[in-house]
């Protein structure tokens, strides 16, 4: 058990204890902090908190009993050692029983020290992995196709590709516009494929820069570069046995492109600063709301990585283009925040879900979320109103036509239906509750036209 | 290795090439250890070595109550005596304790200057193999006295011994990384030997 950087706070009245203390555990790869009293202690810790507290229990003023109350009141799950001269067991039992994880005798037993320690590293690596799974147990909660709400058509053809390619090894990638909800997807594929056991390693390409995404993806050895101050494991490692599922790949430099593109192929890479190999074992899930290849054309993303990633495109329409899920995504994000803010909260007014269903989605599934949230906070009564989302942009108007005539109307709501549909005629007509027949007739009056 | 120098002692010709680290024996110390140690600091750190004549060991850092000398003590002593970019490496036949811990084999300033090393408690399997824990553990603390902390590659000389069996356990190499970390800080440290700060 490595102790991984634990943040450490030192705190006895004796400098020459703090000192040694202090730097035996920071040769050891501790983040150490000296304080030379109780009092100094809770100033520090006022502003940030520590993994684990070494506490002298005499010192005058506030004595280190009196500090673990005030440490633990603030941080229950804070683990504290504290120092005992030898002949004061019963103070440091006393201790225990206010919570201290352990005691120690001074001058220590550097083994005793030393196991005390890794006892305790061990002890917050085994909480910290809890809340890891407890974490991953809710996301896989949420990440089975019952989590990704939608009965739209488009959504429909999108959950059966998904359904076939989730038990394959291909490469998958997934287009569409900022928040639609590409991570949720490839969530999905990763819990419907055999790798559902192994992890699922997501990295978003575009909020790094291109030194921290290296490191990110490669990981690197200690000393690698200013900073390394030790060895990392970087995602491709993380992911093996799972999926790596790499958002906004559209972002990446052209080098970082080859680099990719050499592991997908030796399916091996090495760490930044290191000479061994390591084998990798992923699934590549990638995401991008870019034109990708429309990027090619303009020699900012290389063909053949292209065609390494993109073997299964799976391509999610935006919010706008699928209006009828607007009103069962509402429904759940309500029923979500409603429990989460504790306020009973019925449902949506005829004329908020109207204001809902006209408005663009330019944020896609993400702004309806933002939004149903908000609407819930303001929410004063048992249900939600046009009032709750005023502050949504033109929710005050009907609709964002305009000033139009019925004709004009007709002819804008008929586009739009068609748009929505991929000029799937019959769609349209059934969107639009009229035949088939009505439709291309009336196509036909407006001189409606398949772009 | 180099002549012996000692900053009491006129300070060497222009044109000698100052060694980067002085070995001090504190107390009596066999000379065949202080050439051991200084080999195979030289060899496997790039560390060129002056020994100094032995020297008593400081008597006010002595813990009567433990019956040790006090190793952090000790290091502040050698670090106000031999003043200067130039490291130092006490070696000591004393038991040695520091104020938290009943006994170290070896203590050192991390990123500091200097170090201490007692053969006290490397006795028991031989002269060999007591050699071979001395040279290990200098070697040990020179390392963090240049910077670096405790390794988890298990095939490292800065792995964290918790005992003397632990030490016998230890490879006398570096990994690859800390080996290219002592490279990189020996190399600071010749430049800053050679060519000291202008204090005009």
């Amino acid at each position: 058990m490595t102790p991984s950087g634990l943040a450490t706070l030192v705190v006895d009245d004796e400098e020459a204890i703090r000192e040694s203390l202090a730097a035996w555990l920071t040769k050891d790869g501790y983040r150490v902090e000296t304080a030379d009293s109780g009092e100094s202690a809770l100033e520090i810790i006022a502003d940030r908190l520590f993994d684990v507290y070494l506490v002298d229990i005499k010192m005058p003023g506030m004595d280190g009993i009196e500090l673990l109350s005030h440490v633990k009141a603030r941080q229950p799950e804070a683990l504290t050692i504290v120092i005992t001269a030898h002949g004061s067991v019963e103070t440091a039992v006393e201790a225990m029983k206010r919570g201290a994880n352990d005691y120690i005798c001074k001058p220590f037993d550097p083994e005793e020290l030393s196991l005390i320690m890794e006892r305790l590293a061990a002890t917050k690596a085994l909480r910290d992995e809890n809340v890891s799974l407890r974490e991953q147990l809710m996301e896989r909660h949420d990440a089975g196709l019952d989590g990704i709400v939608a009965q739209s058509e488009a959504m429909q053809a999108v959950f059966a590709t998904m359904e076939e390619v989730a038990p394959t090894m291909t490469p998958v990638l997934i287009q569409g516009e900022t928040g639609v909800g590409k991570e949720l997807v490839a969530r999905v594929i990763h819990h419907a494929s055999e790798r559902s056991a192994g992890p699922f390693v997501a990295l978003n390409c575009g909020a790094q820069s291109e030194s921290l995404l290296e490191s990110e993806l490669f990981g690197h050895e200690r000393g690698a570069f200013t900073g390394a101050v030790r060895a990392r494991r970087g995602r491709l490692e993380m992911a093996t046995g799972g999926t790596l599922f790499l958002d906004e790949i559209g972002d990446i430099s052209a080098q970082m492109q080859v680099s990719l593109l050499r592991v997908l192929e030796e399916k091996r890479f090495q760490r930044l600063g290191g000479t061994q190999w390591i084998d990798t074992d992923f699934r590549l899930l990638s995401a991008t709301h870019r034109d990708l290849p429309g990027l090619i054309r303009q020699g900012r993303f290389r063909e053949d990585f292209f065609y390494r990633i993109n073997v299964i495109r799976i391509e999610i329409p935006p919010l706008r283009h699928r209006l009828e899920d607007v009103a069962p995504l509402a429904d759940h994000f309500l029923e979500r925040y409603s429990r989460e803010t504790g306020k009973r909260i019925l449902g949506l007014t005829q004329r908020a879900m109207g204001i809902l269903t006209a408005y663009h989605w330019p944020g896609n599934v993400r702004e309806l979320r933002n939004v149903m949230e908000r609407a819930v906070v303001l929410a004063k009564g048992q249900m939600i109103g046009a009032e709750e989302l005023s502050f949504l942009e033109g929710a005050n108007e009907p609709c964002h036509l305009g000033p139009m005539s019925l004709r004009e109307m007709e002819i804008a709501h008929i586009q739009a239906a068609l748009d929505t549909c991929a000029w799937n005629v019959s769609r349209a007509a059934r969107q639009l509750g009229i035949d088939r027949a009505t439709l291309t007739r009336k196509m036909k009056r407006y001189r409606l036209q398949r772009p | 290795m180099m002549p012996s120098t000692d900053p009491e002692m006129p300070p060497p010709e222009d044109d000698a090439v100052a060694a980067l680290v002085r070995l001090i024996p504190l107390g009596p110390v066999d000379e065949l250890s202080c050439q051991v140690v200084a080999g195979n600091l030289q060899a496997l750190m790039d560390l060129t070595v002056d020994i100094l004549p032995p020297r008593p060991v400081f008597p006010d850092a002595f813990m009567e109550a433990r019956r040790q000398f006090d190793a952090v003590k000790i290091i502040k002593h050698l670090a106000e005596r031999f003043p200067g970019p130039t490291l130092g490496l006490g070696l000591t036949g004393s038991d040695l304790g520091t104020p938290v811990l009943t006994y170290v084999l070896g203590e050192s300033q991390l990123g500091g200057r200097m170090a201490v090393v007692s053969t006290y408690r490397l006795t028991g399997a031989g002269a060999q193999r007591k050699l071979e824990r001395l040279v290990k553990i200098s070697l040990h603390e020179m390392a963090h006295v240049l910077g670096l902390g405790h390794c988890w590659q298990p095939q490292c000389l800065m792995r964290s011994p918790r005992n003397v069996a632990q030490v016998d356990e230890l490879p006398l190499a570096f990994c690859d990384t800390c080996r290219y970390e002592i490279g990189r800080r020996v190399r600071n440290l010749f430049h800053q030997i050679q060519s000291p700060p202008d204090r005009s």
